[in-house]
């Protein structure tokens, strides 16, 4: 009987292999005139001169790596796309190869193996979005001690010689506490959700929010609890609080935690909404319309987290590769190399029609975005 | 090495069952100890309080007149016991060497196994069956690769290895043919002149009249009768192994002689599968045909090669047509059924509800468009006319008695209004009082036309309601009892290989 | 029931299949990264590699004895935070010594305390490591809430770049591996561990100690989850609780690839150490193959589904042909 079982399952495991090895090469052309071939084929010449000389790569043209641990989020996704897409300009000048992208779920050892493949096949510049702040710091330098150019995104890290390219997460919440402490005319009961306890970026924004909320005393904060930076936990956290605090005068929160919490107020059907703080992901600002026709006194701000941070970065890298001289006093941040990039949308009921407009004809998990285009990084960073 | 055993009074229960409730024995060095009794009778419990597989609950045990505790299997290999397990002590993917000496491996002082030598000593070991293998085994042949006898042997020369000074052999001639048997024989001839004391645990008659000194008979889990072998017979054994007091109370109807103008239902030649060594037998519509025999005769083999369950060889004819089914559906398709003996694993989905349950052969019959109206009505019917006690067809089957969930198994083949039901052992674990429900619904379906092949582990069932009773003896139909010979006495005495006939 | 010369083969060498895949991959990937064997590319991989084999050695003796351990990750996590937390990256060696050595004792313990309950209180394996697993890797949140911390430099390089013998260290440790291992295979123990694996009840009766043997296997793993903690802090040179949360799973998947069954009673060591390396040159010949991004999970995915599922596909079509 169980021999039987046995074969059973085998057959079906061997049946939905041959399906799906069926389904790569089928799927693969729709893909093709995209990425598939050019993937291909720039590859194999960055590799060919591996073994007689080091640098510098093919025809004088760079190759830049991208190494990514974390491919579970529209975030990340946008990111990679974006950076295709900004890529493709640079070949078009001539300038770069195809992109060489190493991106899959996995751990700190899974991302020093990334790192170092794309030492193995000789890139020019790495951009990493680092999966841990300290642990990839030892390779990085390896990268370093090779020539490559790194530059973090997304996270920065403290690595003297790794540029990091980002948002001021601090400056970031900032700009949503202070907009919430003022609506609320600097009194009121308030709760806050936040992401993961002890995460870098999730720190750097506590603080701000408490340092902002510090200068409005009458402004209670009465709980705060982790929403774990997903939408459904979000959700019920809010349900748990508007339960307690039925007459909760605004709330604090982030990403998309802050969909899910504007789901659980909508759920509870208040009279008269809360003054929340939200998102810029387009789901947020068709909900955010939504409650406008039942409420239209209804005020929230959706503060962008840009993907496009890295393709700038990318910019970044290609411009310090052809040799131009970054303006080291406009950097910052914790090792003096950061690239402080500017948020690309504040949105509040003011300026709402703007970005839905935007939002028009992308899917609900898109996030306002902004990519400097190469003449902003030139002038903004590079003498 | 003198030695004596003595049990006495031993009890023991599993959950509320009695198995063993006035188990006793005496053995001494030099002798050889039959332990006979009918099926269910306490034997292989006797044997395990004995070996310290399991703990007795009441009783005590004598070793060299000394009161011992034996609460592990290592206590009585310490104690010098060892056993030749019915069920195999063996390893499977380890090799013959490694099982033989697992525990007692010679070692050097680094703690490290010195392979040459347990080589060379399973070879001497496994010279004392020199002649009787059929294929080419060595100390390192792993286990899963022998047939059924050479691990048999396996078994016994690794308890021997241990040079103990009792030796327990539960059914250790079962796989062995007769050459492998006569060799044992002899070995255990020499084991007596060494002082060994023996008890052999087995159902073959001929093999207790030619090895056993001693015997002492069980019955419902008391020991009724002891002595010397050659003060005895297989018709006086026999006699004490059968219990006379009935507690069978179900009275079938006399039927009606009309069963042989039916057409025949069943016609099997030659069946040969690994066990059963070629079956001839015929039913008749309407029949109700008792399987019986010790367990594990071939029983089961049988029931699951006429429903395609198992491959086999031979002629078999349902009705006027030729049939070989490969696969249960198959013979599902011809109207066959099998009731299974284990319900929890075989027959039901327990966390189910009772109606999924009796659907689950059906559904085609309902499926597309899927009309559960009809399906419950029919469901509501079967359950009605099974008489199955129950809250709702919407309870799962955890909700029922072992009596109505073994109902539910046979109402999910009804569903199918079945030609031909073969059960296997169906009665086991049930109460009496659905026993008895059982029986008359049996009946009741022979004399709707339906035709039953009914293997059954407890004897009286099997004499007090079917029409004709086949005696499973080593694969092989032993006796075919009918009307007046069909009784418990000729019943048990053909189980146990017994030639002739009791008459009383 | 007549035994192909395939099964048989199989049955003896249960890390044949394991073998001739990693010879494969290692084919392809050297063909794909045409300086894999240079010893910078050789040393960068093993000590990637080495905290995972570690922890797979660890599970597939456990998985011989007949259990499971799922909470391997969580103890690596545990040591990662012990060290990063109490050496520091400006400690001293005398310290990175001392927290070794208690980072061993710890690993001991965790793994005691899961052989506790499966052994002596006889709860189910899986569910027992999955439950001590979230404690373990809850404490390590404790001992370090914020990823940080570190150890010292030095030992980090010193991780990263010795190359005794001319090999990478991973080679050595190896070595050192299958050594012991080659000793315990020869002992008493080491034949209880299979028994105990492939039978339980037959051991017992045989008066094998079974409930000694799944402890000791337990603590057995917890050691090796302990090793791979030092090994990964040393590997990256700081802290993160949630280190060795990937790596269970991974280390399951190694000593199923290496030829060890789920069932128990049936592996051994150099299947492991072969199948972490295989799960490892994976993702190189992912990566390295310039398949695009977007497949780049499905493939790998793939890879590993056929690993896994060939011994039976093959066996499979053995069957057939009879």
């Amino acid at each position: 009987m169980s021999k039987k079982i046995v074969m059973i399952v085998v057959a079906m495991l061997t049946v939905f292999a041959m399906v799906l090895s069926a389904c790569t090469p089928t799927a693969a052309p729709t893909e093709a005139p995209v990425v598939e071939q050019p993937t291909a084929a720039p590859i194999e010449p960055t590799k060919a001169p591996e073994t007689p000389a080091e640098v510098p790569a093919d025809d004088g043209k760079f190759t830049i790596g991208i190494s990514n641990p974390f491919i579970s989020s529209e975030y990340r996704t946008q990111m990679i796309a974006e950076l295709i897409e900004v890529n493709a300009e640079y070949m078009a000048e001539g300038l770069t190869t195809e992109l060489v992208i190493e991106s899959a779920d996995t751990d700190v050892a899974g991302q020093i193996q990334q790192l170092q493949n794309l030492m193995a096949k000789n890139v020019d510049a790495i951009l990493v979005n680092p999966g841990d702040v300290n642990g990839l710091n030892a390779t990085l330098e390896e990268a370093l001690a090779k020539g490559i150019i790194v530059i973090s995104v997304d996270q920065e890290l403290n690595v003297p010689g790794v540029y990091n390219v980002g948002i001021d997460q601090k400056e970031w919440a900032k700009t949503s506490a202070k907009w919430l402490a003022e609506t609320l005319g600097g009194k009121g009961d308030i709760v806050q959700i936040e992401g993961f306890p002890g995460h870098p970026a999730n720190v750097a924004r506590m603080e701000g929010v408490a340092e902002v909320l510090a200068g409005y005393p009458d402004i209670k904060v009465l709980a705060t609890d982790t929403g774990k930076w997903d939408e459904a936990t979000g959700q019920q956290v809010m349900s748990n609080f508007l339960a307690a605090y039925p007459a909760l005068a605004g709330y604090w929160t982030q990403d998309g935690m802050a969909i899910g919490a504007l789901q659980a107020v909508m759920a509870a059907a208040p009279a008269k909404y809360p003054v929340v703080v939200g998102e810029g992901r387009c789901q947020f600002l068709k909900l955010w319309e939504e409650v406008l026709k039942t409420d239209p006194e209804f005020k929230t701000i959706a503060v962008a987290n840009p993907p496009g941070v890295s393709p700038t970065g990318l910019r970044i890298a290609v411009n310090m590769l052809m040799g131009k001289t970054v303006d080291t006093t406009k950097l910052g941040g914790v090792n003096g190399e950061s690239f402080v990039i500017a948020v690309p949308w504040t949105v509040t009921n003011d300026n709402l029609a703007a970005a839905l407009d935007v939002c028009k004809d992308k899917p609900d998990a898109y996030l306002l975005d902004g990519i400097m285009t190469n003449d902003e990084v030139l002038k903004t960073y590079f003498k | 090495m003198n030695v004596s055993l003595s049990a006495q009074n031993i009890v023991k229960h599993y959950g509320g069952v009695v198995a063993l409730s006035d188990g006793n024995l005496e053995v001494q060095s030099g002798q050889v100890l039959a332990l006979i009794g009918a099926n269910g009778s306490g034997k292989s419990t006797l044997s395990k309080v004995i070996n310290g597989v399991v703990v007795l609950d009441g009783g005590q045990l004598l070793l060299d007149q000394k009161p011992v505790h034996f609460s592990s299997p290592h206590a009585a290999i310490e104690n010098g016991i060892a056993t030749v397990f019915q069920e195999l002590s063996l390893i499977p993917n380890m090799t013959v060497a490694e099982n033989i000496w697992l525990t007692q491996e010679p070692r050097n002082i680094l703690g490290i196994i010195k392979k040459k030598e347990v080589y060379q000593k399973t070879n001497e070991l496994l010279a004392l069956f020199e002649g009787t293998y059929k294929t080419k085994l060595n100390p390192d042949t792993p286990i899963s690769a022998l047939p059924a006898d050479e691990k048999q042997i396996i078994e016994i020369l690794k308890a021997i290895r241990l040079n103990p000074r009792i030796l327990i052999l539960d059914e250790a001639t079962a796989s062995l043919d007769s050459r492998q048997v006569q060799r044992l024989f002899k070995l255990v001839n020499q084991w007596k002149q060494e002082e060994k004391a023996i008890i052999f645990v087995s159902h073959r008659m001929e093999e207790i009249f030619q090895i056993a000194d001693h015997y002492v008979v069980l019955r419902n889990g008391k020991s009724v009768g002891t002595g010397m072998i050659k003060d005895t017979n297989e018709n006086e054994l026999v006699k004490l192994m059968v219990d006379k007091t009935s507690v069978f109370s179900f009275k079938r109807q006399e039927k009606v002689k009309s069963l042989e103008l039916k057409p025949i239902c069943l016609k099997v030649k030659k069946l040969k599968t690994d066990v059963l060594q070629g079956i001839d037998f015929e039913v008749r519509q309407g029949e109700l045909v008792g399987i019986g025999g010790l367990q594990g005769q071939g029983q089961r083999d049988l029931l699951l090669s006429l429903y395609g369950d198992i491959s086999f060889t031979g002629d078999i004819q349902l009705f006027d047509e030729k049939v070989h089914f490969k696969h249960p559906h198959a013979a599902m398709k011809k109207g066959l059924a099998l009731v299974p003996g284990d319900r929890a694993k075989e027959g039901l989905i327990y966390i189910r509800s009772i109606l999924e349950n009796l659907l689950l052969p059906s559904w085609r019959k309902y499926g597309t468009p899927l009309r559960m109206e009809r399906s419950r009505k029919d469901a509501l019917n079967v359950s009605n006319s099974l008489n199955l006690k129950m809250a709702g067809l919407q309870e799962p089957v955890s909700s029922l008695s072992g009596g109505n969930a073994q109902k539910v198994v046979i109402g999910k083949w009804l569903m199918r209004s079945p030609q031909l039901m073969l059960l296997d052992d169906p009665t086991k674990g049930v109460d009496v009082g659905t026993k008895a429900e059982f029986y008359s619904l049996l009946t009741r379906l022979c004399d709707e036309g339906k035709t039953i092949l009914f293997y059954s582990s407890d004897d009286e069932e099997l004499v007090g309601l079917c029409d004709r009773v086949l005696v499973l003896y080593d694969g092989q139909i032993r006796t075919e009892l009918i009307d007046a010979s069909l009784t418990k006495e000729n019943l048990i005495s053909a189980s146990l290989g017994v030639v002739s006939e009791v008459t009383e | 029931m007549k035994k192909t010369t395939w099964n048989t083969l199989m049955a003896r060498h249960p890390a044949l299949f394991a073998l001739i895949l990693f010879v494969i991959i290692i084919i392809i990937n050297a063909i794909l990264q045409p300086g894999l064997f240079a010893l910078e590319t050789l040393n960068n991989n093993m000590r990637v590699f080495l905290p995972l084999l570690l922890l797979a050695v660890g599970q597939s003796i456990v998985m011989i004895g007949g259990g499971i351990d799922i909470s391997v990750g969580g103890i690596a996590s545990i040591i990662n935070c012990v060290l990063a937390t109490q050496v520091g990256l400006n400690g001293s060696m005398e310290d990175m010594w001392k927290f070794i050595f208690i980072s061993l004792l710890a690993g001991v313990l965790a793994g005691a305390i899961n052989g506790f309950f499966i052994a002596v209180l006889r709860l189910q394996p899986i569910i027992t490591t999955y439950a001590t697993g979230f404690i373990y890797a809850g404490f390590a949140l404790f001992l370090l809430p914020n990823p940080g911390g570190g150890i010292p430099r030095a030992v980090a390089d010193f991780y990263r770049t010795t190359t005794p013998f001319g090999l990478p260290l991973a080679f050595s440790v190896i070595a050192v591996i299958v050594l012991i291992w080659w000793y315990v295979r020869s002992t008493r123990f080491g034949r209880y561990l299979y028994a105990v694996g492939g039978k339980a009840d037959a051991a017992y009766q045989t008066a094998v100690p079974v409930n000694w043997v799944v402890f000791s296997t337990y603590v057995i793993s917890g050691l090796m989850a302990a090793f791979s903690g030092i090994a990964i802090t040393m590997l990256s040179g700081s802290g993160n609780a949630e280190i060795g949360s990937g790596m269970t799973l991974n280390s399951i998947t190694a000593a199923v690839i290496g030829g060890t069954a789920m069932s128990g009673g049936v592996g051994g060591v150099a299947g492991p150490i072969m199948g972490t390396i295989t799960l490892g040159l994976m993702q190189n010949i992912v990566s390295f193959s310039g398949i695009s991004t977007w497949w780049e999970t499905l493939a790998k995915a793939l890879i590993i589904v056929v690993a896994l599922a060939a011994p039976g596909i093959i066996n499979l079509f053995i069957r057939e042909k009879k």
